[in-house]
């Protein structure tokens, strides 16, 4: 009989252990799908905003500059939300390897080639966020000037995609460098 | 061995699994409740997500992978698409 009991005391705290587990994980999960959830509403949201708004427009009978502007306006109200996203998310990597450093310093190892890659790894964030932020700056510019000059806005618009195919160098070069030397420069430190 | 015996046993063994089960409903609930709470108690989730920052976490060089891995992903190829400012999109000529 008591080796029953322990059989069934085991079995439960067996079961419970692994719900909580379950529950933890699916938690620690959920919360990186909710926040990109959350990205996507509100870019859809954005969109639709902007739909409506261009809806509106269209029945007053504005004129196309003022659509143009509406559209503008748009993109820069979507890169705002982009622009968030994506430096959260550097500086989510960037606290996980700051967190490594810590670990490693604190077992007396050297982290020295890890905080140089933190370094350069945060002054790249850093030039991505300026050029996103540019690129923002030439939007809401041409929005403001869309109905002026075509030759004007052209030359905005023109600005305006030279500072997006910069960003997006700038982009590409952190994540070069996180899947690649960042992880490269542990290595050597594991060694 | 009398029948006695053999009802206190039984007695044990029922209040024992009892007692097990309603510890585990408990805990599940209380898991599910902590990790799963309504939006108003947002302030306080976040104080404690500063609190958890500021505690030492385990991060290996394989986790830390694995985060760079899943953060990248989840960024959108389209935050760079060129053609919401074409001459179309616009609306210019």
């Amino acid at each position: 009989m008591n080796r029953k009991i322990l059989v069934g005391v085991f079995a439960v705290f067996a079961v419970t252990a692994l719900g909580m587990f379950g529950v933890v994980s699916a938690q620690s999960n959920s919360q990186q799908i909710s926040v990109e959830a959350t990205y996507s509403q509100r870019l859809e949201e954005a969109t639709t905003d902007t739909e409506k708004a261009r809806g509106v427009l269209e029945e007053e009978g504005a004129r196309s500059c003022q659509l143009t502007a509406n559209h503008l306006k748009g993109l820069h109200q979507r890169a705002g939300l982009t622009l968030d996203y994506r430096v959260a998310t550097y500086q989510t990597i960037l606290s996980e390897t700051n967190q490594l450093a810590i670990n490693v310093e604190s077992n007396d190892e050297p982290a020295s080639g890890l905080r140089a890659a933190i370094a350069e790894l945060s002054d790249r964030v850093t030039d991505f966020t300026t050029s996103y932020s540019q690129y923002r700056a030439e939007l809401l510019e041409a929005a403001n000037i869309a109905c002026n000059e075509q030759t004007e806005l052209r030359a905005t618009v023109g600005r305006t995609l030279s500072a997006l195919r910069t960003s997006q160098f700038h982009a590409e070069r952190i994540a070069d460098f996180a899947q690649s030397e960042l992880t490269q420069s542990l290595e050597l430190n594991d060694e | 061995m009398s029948n006695s015996d053999d009802n206190n046993r039984n007695v044990t063994f029922i209040l024992t699994i009892g007692i097990s089960v309603v510890l585990a409903i408990i805990l599940v609930a209380g898991g599910i409740y902590f990790y799963v709470r309504p939006e108003t108690d947002q302030p306080q989730d976040q104080a404690q997500s500063i609190e958890e920052i500021q505690q030492p976490r385990d991060v290996t060089l394989e986790s830390l992978r694995e985060t760079i891995d899943e953060q990248l992903d989840s960024l959108n190829e389209d935050d760079f698409d060129q053609s919401s400012l074409s001459d179309d999109a616009l609306g210019i000529n």
